[in-house]
């Protein structure tokens, strides 16, 4: 294709490109039906952080909402950073992506780090941010696993997944000493995926699982994990937990078919639902806009998932693929397990929903995703 | 491809998601908006001032009193409670305030995570002074006006009266109390918005009355946050006072029915018993009730029980000591109103309802003349059991007026036999002519007097002597026997009723058949009393059939009870009140020294027309009274009711009890 031969490695200098973000020639190439939905859901989000958050603080109603909108800005300049590289090339930095995260995940750790409700997550920047190296790490980890499991394509051998598992179990292991269980999950789904969509024989994979499921219980039972975890993940349930998920019931119930309408809602006005502007945010989208505004949060999701599901098909090599597949595994997990929570059908844990929870760290990563999987369907024909 | 298969696990789990959705949003019976409605809205009252109770003639026996009330906030840290308990327990210390008594109230479960804790009612303005300069030493304590019952009328009697009044006020059980409101209360008062800090009647007026009193509490639905914090006042209902009650109670007359009362059994238990071989045994008398009621309309003009208590004692909440000594027996239980709780055996009182009975049935007539030889035998050789007459003293030829008169036995027991042979020969309407009478005449049942706890009194027949002895081996005794109708006859065996039922019987004998439910209250009177809200009519339960010339042979029976040989004649020596009528009764209990009874009659003769409304000595009355372990009817019960009758007749301070030594020994009187 002409317009595909004319792009090079992207430097956003091309043609009448000059000084804007993204140029015509290369804004026919993106899958706007992909974009326009994470937008969507985007806008929504901050409608709904408001929604819940805007009584926190009488004086300042709009102090999360900026702050995300902020943090959408810096991702959609990432985004339009990223789409200008073409993703092969992160293809021969997989292993500077890897250390890279190891890194990150390593000093967190160390006092650099800081402590909040018991976690050792966040590195504290100025003006009050927070930097999160566990989301960073999802996408560190797609990059990195998709280029090592694309490089060995045809040839896994027992060995070769043996290696594969151990270089992925550091950064988890990195994670479960904050302890971050949520995001460790999300990790464990990307390997999984990209193992699974790479050509891993079906028997390996079963092993693999088996092998997950034992580590499962080998921690749960060795006490590794805290109370709080465990009733987190139904094992057990701690009052808090119950709590969460009774209030988060019913605000949901109490929207009803088409919602109490927006600012309206009891539960979201009020902050009946702990923690409702990050994990619990769709609670609010249920309570206020009903069974009708949850279904289309749903819709707009599932198109997301399907777009990212026909670029790993569309992809013009494997390495495209193994990273649509990272990202797919990694979304469609997230989305699951966050709504499932708030449904009560999965257990609670610590995961946001993607483009909609509160949380800079999330919304970037999630940006930067959307990134890779744009790249790949924009080079599809290269 | 691996992808697709990806694909169909992505659409399976966005279908759980989209079912579960659906099930909890649309499909959902649970109430999930009242789950969110109980988490977001709280409601608040503020009692209202309650409603004053007046007397017949309009004087005000209960009123109204606001008080500063010293309350703490919630949400005390562990440090300003450090603080604040032992100084405020230091402030109130003349007050009897402890350090402990803080502490238990504040950790008492009584009161909602958002309302005050009351402390103490009625502060001093010194003191409130002090605690409210110092807001230092007392963290979160607030002062309140509130207001709480006050008895100004009482004061005044207790100085007037201070021999029977001292300890005591008057009117007690009639007027009950107001305390917090328990749990139960709650439960059974549900969404009328009674708060832990509410107080609500008790017993007496007080309960029986409770919605006109209490007027509406000011209401606030707040809305409040995850944390409690206020957002909005979503309503504000301001308060409504209650109503005033005006009770058919008479103050003066109440005053003197417990005056005589507690004095007559004072010098009761002074009185020589001759039914005990022991020349030193005097009566015990520890219990008793007198029962005053309009026969016009059923009206309460007065009720008293023996032992009684201190009502000002409830208005800041009587300390539990005090409260259980007035439920214990060896206090004899001062908080049971024995009007309506006391289950006595009317004796020789309910001849007058056996001599209706046997008219009527036709057994004997007005002008049959026995022969009274002072014994009864009945039945054949050998059985023949002998009945005596009470001091085994013998009337000669008697008809039935003067078997009233002289109360005697072996005519009644007689009259028993006869009502005995008729249920022997399966002639249940004789054989069971003195139960009918009493149904008809509201015993066995509650009068429908509307206060808590009244007993229905009892009415053996066959049924319930087969049940009572059901378990005895003695098949012989389930079997209604001749000594049943005999004993029943002269108001004695199992035969229970309450004062207040021999009362409402005996008014509907007097007034000419009209049962009523006795009325305690005849007015609800707008806040403040200015005007009448609604006029509460006496409730009329039934309608008795009476043969007038029945009616008039008994009354002339009753009226000469206080005249010349009649049981009463002695206690009512020199009486000179209204036209007046009686009948003593003499009840043997078991185990117990007789019970002294009395029924009298004021106005016996009046006719309707003549009965003027506005004129209350125009009025038919009866006086009841009922003194355990008392002895003989005309010398004790007699005494009592005779000074009732004259405050009845208009003399506010009739001359003290006297009573009447008797001679002989109990029996049936």
């Amino acid at each position: 294709m002409q317009r595909a031969a004319t792009y090079g490695s992207g430097s956003g200098s091309q043609g009448g490109g000059r000084g804007q973000l993204i140029d015509r020639e290369f804004a026919g190439r993106l899958d706007w039906i992909l974009l326009g939905a994470c937008a969507l859901i985007a806008v929504f989000g901050m409608l709904m952080i408001y929604s819940s958050t805007h009584n926190k603080d009488p004086k300042d109603p709009t102090y999360y909402v900026v702050r995300q909108g902020l943090a959408m800005v810096i991702g959609i300049g990432l985004f339009s950073g990223l789409i200008r590289i073409d993703y092969r090339k992160f293809r021969d930095f997989s292993m500077l992506a890897y250390i890279l995260t190891v890194a990150a995940l390593f000093f967190v750790l160390t006092p650099i780090g800081s402590e909040s409700k018991g976690a050792t997550s966040w590195y504290e920047l100025p003006f009050n941010f927070q930097l999160q190296p566990a989301e960073f790490a999802k996408f560190g980890l797609i990059v990195a696993l998709a280029g090592y499991v694309n490089e060995h394509r045809g040839d896994i051998d027992p060995w070769r997944l043996t290696v594969m598992v151990g270089l992925a179990l550091v950064p988890l292991g990195l994670v479960q000493m904050q302890p971050d269980l949520g995001t460790n999950m999300v990790l464990l789904m990307i390997v999984i995926g990209i193992l699974a969509v790479g050509g891993v024989r079906g028997r390996y994979l079963l092993a693999l699982a088996a092998l997950g499921i034992t580590m499962i219980v080998a921690v749960v039972s060795v006490g590794v994990l805290k109370e709080y975890q465990l009733a987190r993940l139904g094992i057990g349930a701690s009052a808090a937990t119950t709590y969460n998920v009774e209030q988060a019931t019913a605000a949901l119930g109490s929207g009803g078919a088409f919602g109490q309408g927006y600012l309206k809602g009891s539960q979201t006005r009020l902050g009946f639902v702990p923690e409702q502007h990050t994990d619990f945010i769709f609670t609010a989208v249920g309570e206020e806009f009903g069974f009708v505004g949850a279904a289309l949060l749903l819709i707009l999701f599932a198109i997301v998932l399907w777009r990212i599901w026909r670029i790993a098909q569309l992809a013009r090599d494997h390495y495209g693929t193994l990273v649509c597949a990272g990202v797919l595994a990694m979304f469609t997990f997230m989305i699951f397990e966050n709504i499932g929570m708030t449904l009560n059908i999965m257990p609670v844990t610590g995961i946001p929903l993607p483009f909609m929870s509160y949380g800079g760290s999330s919304l970037i990563t999630s940006c930067a995703c959307i990134a890779l999987v744009s790249n790949v369907y924009a080079n599809r024909f290269n | 491809m691996r992808l697709g298969i990806v694909g169909v696990v992505i659409i399976a789990l966005f279908s759980a998601l989209f079912i579960r959705l659906w099930f909890l949003q649309v499909a959902s019976t649970t109430s999930f908006a009242a789950q969110t409605e109980a988490n977001r809205v709280r409601i608040l009252h503020e009692p209202a001032v309650r409603g004053s109770i007046l007397d017949r003639t309009g004087r005000k026996l209960v009123e109204n009193k606001l008080v500063n009330t010293i309350r703490i906030r919630r949400g005390l840290t562990d440090d300003e409670r450090k603080i604040l308990v032992p100084n405020l327990a230091k402030a109130l210390k003349p007050l009897g305030v402890t350090k402990a008594f803080i502490d238990k109230r504040l950790d008492s479960g009584r009161y909602g995570p958002y309302e005050p804790v009351p402390i103490k009612d009625d502060v001093p303005y010194k003191r409130l002074v002090y605690i409210k300069e110092r807001p230092e030493m007392f963290p979160k304590v607030d002062v309140v006006r509130r207001s709480i019952r006050v008895y100004t009328l009482f004061e005044e009697i207790k100085l007037i009266y201070p021999s029977v009044f001292a300890e005591a006020t008057p009117a007690s059980h009639v007027l009950g109390y107001v305390g917090a409101v328990n749990k139960d209360e709650q439960k059974l008062h549900a969404g009328e918005g009674y708060g832990p800090d509410d107080v609500i009647g008790k017993i007496g007026a007080e309960q029986v009355f409770e919605s006109e009193l209490r007027g509406a509490p000011r209401t606030r639905k707040l809305e409040v946050d995850s944390r409690g914090r206020l957002v909005q006042v979503l309503r504000d209902k301001p308060a409504q006072a209650g109503n005033d009650v005006q009770l058919t109670i008479d103050l003066d007359v109440q005053r003197v029915a417990e005056e005589s009362l507690t004095v007559g059994m004072r010098k009761a238990s002074k009185l020589k018993d001759p039914g005990i071989k022991d020349r030193f045994k005097t009566f015990s008398a520890k219990g008793g009730a007198a029962v005053v009621m309009d026969a016009s309309d059923g009206s309460i003009v007065a009720m008293a029980s023996a032992p009684t208590f201190d009502i000002t004692e409830f208005t800041d909440g009587i300390p539990i000591e005090k409260y259980t000594a007035l439920n214990d027996s060896k206090s004899n239980y001062p908080l049971l109103n024995r009007a309506i709780q006391g289950q006595y055996a009317p004796g020789s009182t309910w001849k007058t309802f056996t001599a209706l009975a046997a008219l009527e049935v036709g057994v004997t007539t007005a002008d049959e003349v026995y022969v009274d030889k002072g014994f009864v035998e009945f039945g054949d050789e050998p059985n023949v059991q002998t009945f005596k007459n009470a001091g085994k003293e013998a009337y000669g030829n008697v008809q039935l007026e003067r078997a009233i008169q002289v109360s005697s036995d072996a005519y009644f027991f007689t009259m028993g036999f006869r009502f005995w042979s008729g249920y022997n020969n399966d002639n249940l309407k004789k054989g069971y002519a003195i139960q009918h009478v009493a149904k008809r005449y509201g015993f066995g049942r509650p009068t429908g007097v509307g206060l808590a706890n009244e007993l229905p009194g009892r009415i053996p027949d066959r049924k319930f002597k087969a049940q009572l002895n059901k378990n005895d081996p003695d098949t012989s005794r389930r079997a209604w026997l001749p000594g049943d109708s005999a004993a029943l006859a002269v108001g004695q065996g199992d035969f229970l009723v309450t004062p207040l039922q021999l009362a409402t019987g005996y008014a509907a004998f007097i007034n000419g058949g009209t049962l009523y439910a006795p009325r305690l209250a005849s007015k609800v009177l707008t806040p403040g009393g200015q005007s009448v809200l609604r006029d509460l009519p006496s409730q009329m339960i039934g309608s008795v059939e009476i043969d007038p010339a029945y009616r008039t042979v008994i009354m002339e029976g009753l009226k000469k009870v206080i005249l010349g040989i009649g049981t009463a004649a002695e206690a009512f020596r020199g009486y000179s009140g209204l036209p007046a009528a009686g009948k003593t009764g003499t009840a043997e209990v078991f185990g117990k020294q007789d019970t002294s009874v009395f029924v009298g009659v004021l106005n016996p003769d009046a006719l309707p027309e003549s009965i003027d409304l506005a004129d209350p000595l125009t009025h038919q009355y009866v006086i009841v009274v009922f003194v355990e372990e008392g002895g003989n009817g005309g010398s004790v019960a007699a005494p009592i009711a005779k000074r009732i009758m004259l405050a009845l007749s208009g003399d506010p301070n009739p001359p003290e009890v006297r009573l009447v030594q008797p001679k002989t020994p109990g029996g049936e009187r």
